[in-house]
């Protein structure tokens, strides 16, 4: 039994040393942690995206805190969230508007036309080497799916030939429309945007030689416009203003290729009919 | 006589060169002419000239102060017509210059034909190639000034006379030598007196060796034969790669990212030693070019000397116009040219052959996953393994793809024949090459 005895006596000993040598250890050798950032830290949304151009999430929480970087650099983050970072770090939270990718482009499988066959690797990027692709439209969604493959949230599925975007799970970051060679997918805001699907700015005769919709420049929703919302962009495209807009429905049901898409909060003023039916 | 080639690596696809024996026919009867200002590597050239100018035959069109550049010059006499956006063979938008033909082919006086060559010494020859716009006609389109200027410290032993001509269908460059075949000598004997080298060897592909007969008969009549040598080459592809000819020929490897210039080598094509012979004996500019019509989609294969900036169409109507359901256009030859969608684009200083393809020649695959049999690897001149870099470049991984030696490949595209799941191996290495390229800028 004596040893026994002999090594709980020796053990307690030790743990009480090395217990004593460990707090003051502690305490000499303290890394001080901005409280500010771990608790920014837990309330950015964790995804490690690099999205905002810090190398994840705990980059961007210590940039914010010490280089004073603006914490909406991160479109990851819900508005709740981000409200209680912005109060952390003493901003006004109500500042922050958030965006959501839009396609500008309506011509799927059955819109579109082709003036010739692509074979090559499925990346909308590869086609600058093969005369830009298939589709005769130089400047509308080219349909190879790159923008699916570069969504870190699986926010977007190819239909048609075209990307369709679920907005319950888009955060939008924005990368899809980064990594676009034609720039055809546009960040608008979450709540209010209007716009014209269409990203060619040819007139009318030669948008109709390369695709059976698209924006045709005939202005009709300018002219019926009530409140004078719209009117016309540098590139000859229809642009909304939308603190004007009183949502009457005119310009949207008005417009002979429907490619008009305007929504304030619940409202989506949208004409979707059938292929067959648009007779176009 | 001893066959020369590369060691490893390589095809031999069937090679179809329908258009052996037929002549070079001439065809400038055209309306009208689209030059393209940027035909060249480098920076793109500014016009000289504005609307309803009237332009004469070898007159100065557009021109640029950048090191790497090349002058354009009008083919033909006429009037201005717009200055526009056009698609070039290679897929990419350039300036061109419209010019409306007025069929009188009046010369510029800037085309003086020299009667003392003799007396003109080294840096005056350049200045005249590089006014006369030469640029490699073997597909590249790098300003021939540049090449022929190589650094002070590097010293050129051979020159080397690329006739191997290994793509199929093209045979410009043989047509070239057969009926050229003076001129051709003459071009060299220029080029000699700026390189001062030790020796001239012309590589040729064994299927062509009456074109050696014909020039080795010019060679020893002109006493030349201990300077200029011809070497008989292995009909194989990509035989007529730079780097691979100079393999063949000399034995040395030209080191990774390095130029002909680092083992005492230039590579000149046949096509460019005539135009250099034309420039300087005669005075005219690069503004004409022999190309290759073949394919069973155009009635009759021909060789044809055409102005550049002729547009594709009119040479095709030349030749008996489109036959059959056509399938696919390529500019250049069909292992490396381009495919293009339409026909009205203009020839450029580049361009060696227009193939219209029907179902006789193309097949349709879909593009299988790979199955590790490495038989790209195997047919890789460059050594490398295009498997990886096609699987790094498709991840996006190009740093990874780099480490694979992506920045050496040369588009020969010997792995995408010889694959059996018919993946776009040169495609996607392409890609990698063209990311890594823009990331160091």
């Amino acid at each position: 039994m004596n040893f026994i005895i002999k090594s709980v006596i020796l053990m307690g000993l030790l743990s009480i040393i090395f217990g004593i040598l460990l707090s003051w250890f502690n305490k000499i050798f303290e890394v001080k942690v901005d409280e500010n950032v771990s608790k920014i830290l837990s309330l950015l949304a964790g995804a490690n995206c690099g999205a905002c151009g810090y190398g994840g999430c705990e980059a961007l929480a210590n940039a914010i805190v010490k280089e004073g970087v603006d914490p909406t650099k991160c479109k990851v983050t819900n508005g709740e969230n981000m409200t209680k970072i912005l109060i952390t770090i003493g901003k006004n939270p109500l500042s922050i508007q958030k965006l959501k990718p839009v396609l500008k482009c309506v011509a799927n499988r059955f819109f579109e036309k082709k003036r010739a066959l692509y074979q090559g690797v499925e990346d909308c990027r590869e086609t600058v080497f093969a005369f830009n692709g298939e589709k005769s439209c130089e400047y509308g969604c080219i349909g190879l799916g790159t923008c699916e493959r570069a969504c870190p949230f699986d926010a977007i599925k190819m239909k048609d030939g075209l990307p369709i975007f679920d907005y319950d799970k888009c955060t939008g970051c924005g990368i899809c429309a980064n990594i676009c060679p034609r720039n055809v997918i546009e960040m608008v805001n979450w709540n209010e945007f209007g716009i014209v699907m269409c990203n060619n700015p040819k007139k009318g005769i030669d948008v109709r030689k390369e695709c059976k919709r698209g924006c045709i420049k005939c202005g009709i929703c300018i002219k019926v416009c009530p409140t004078n919302a719209v009117s016309w962009s540098k590139n000859g495209i229809p642009i909304f203003d939308m603190s004007k807009c009183n949502l009457c429905n005119l310009c949207v049901e008005k417009c002979p290729t429907y490619v008009i898409k305007i929504q304030r909060d619940e409202v989506l003023l949208l004409v979707e009919k059938e292929p067959e039916e648009l007779k176009v | 006589m001893k066959v020369l080639t590369f060691k490893k690596g390589g095809v031999h696809p069937k090679e179809n060169k329908i258009t052996k024996d037929k002549k070079i026919e001439f065809f400038f009867d055209v309306n009208d002419i689209i030059v393209p200002l940027h035909q060249h590597t480098g920076a793109p050239n500014q016009p000289l000239v504005n609307v309803n100018d009237k332009v004469l035959m070898g007159e100065k069109i557009g021109d640029c102060d950048a090191k790497v550049s090349s002058p354009v010059h009008s083919p033909i006499s006429g009037e201005v017509v717009s200055i526009e956006n056009v698609i070039l063979p290679t897929g990419k938008f350039s300036l061109c210059i419209k010019i409306k033909n007025d069929k009188e082919y009046k010369l510029h006086e800037s085309v003086v034909k020299r009667e003392n060559i003799d007396s003109l010494d080294k840096t005056e020859l350049l200045n005249i190639i590089r006014e006369s716009g030469i640029v490699g006609m073997g597909g590249a389109a790098f300003p021939t000034h540049i090449k022929l200027t190589p650094p002070p410290n590097k010293k050129v032993e051979y020159l080397i006379i690329n006739g191997a001509e290994c793509e199929p269908f093209l045979t410009c460059d043989y047509r070239l030598m057969v009926e050229e075949s003076e001129n051709i000598v003459k071009g060299v004997e220029i080029l000699m007196k700026i390189l001062e080298p030790k020796k001239v060897i012309f590589g040729i592909e064994e299927n062509k060796k009456d074109a050696a007969d014909e020039l080795y008969k010019i060679i020893k009549n002109k006493n030349l034969s201990n300077i200029i040598d011809i070497v008989i080459l292995k009909t194989k592809y990509p035989q007529g790669s730079e780097k691979h000819l100079i393999k063949a020929i000399i034995g040395k490897e030209v080191p990774s990212g390095g130029l002909p210039f680092d083992v005492g080598c230039i590579v000149q094509n046949v096509g460019t030693t005539l135009a250099i012979k034309e420039a300087v004996c005669d005075g005219m500019p690069l503004i004409e070019r022999v190309l290759t019509i073949s394919g069973s989609g155009v009635k009759e294969s021909k060789n044809v000397k055409v102005k550049i900036g002729t547009l594709s169409r009119d040479i095709v109507d030349y030749c008996g116009g489109i036959e059959g359901d056509l399938r696919k256009i390529i500019f250049g030859g069909p292992m490396m040219g381009f495919s293009s969608y339409t026909l009205d684009v203009p020839i450029t200083k580049g361009t060696s052959g227009l193939l219209l393809f029907t179902d006789k020649e193309v097949k349709e695959y879909e593009e299988l996953p790979c199955i590790r049999c490495g038989r790209c690897a195997n047919s890789c001149p460059m050594y490398l393994m295009p498997m990886f870099i096609d699987m790094y470049s498709r991840i996006e991984d190009f740093d990874k793809a780099k480490d694979f030696g992506a920045l050496d490949c040369i588009e020969c595209g010997a792995c995408g024949y010889v694959c059996p799941s018919k993946r776009y191996l040169v495609q996607s290495i392409r890609y990698a090459k063209n990311e890594l390229i823009k990331r160091k800028k």
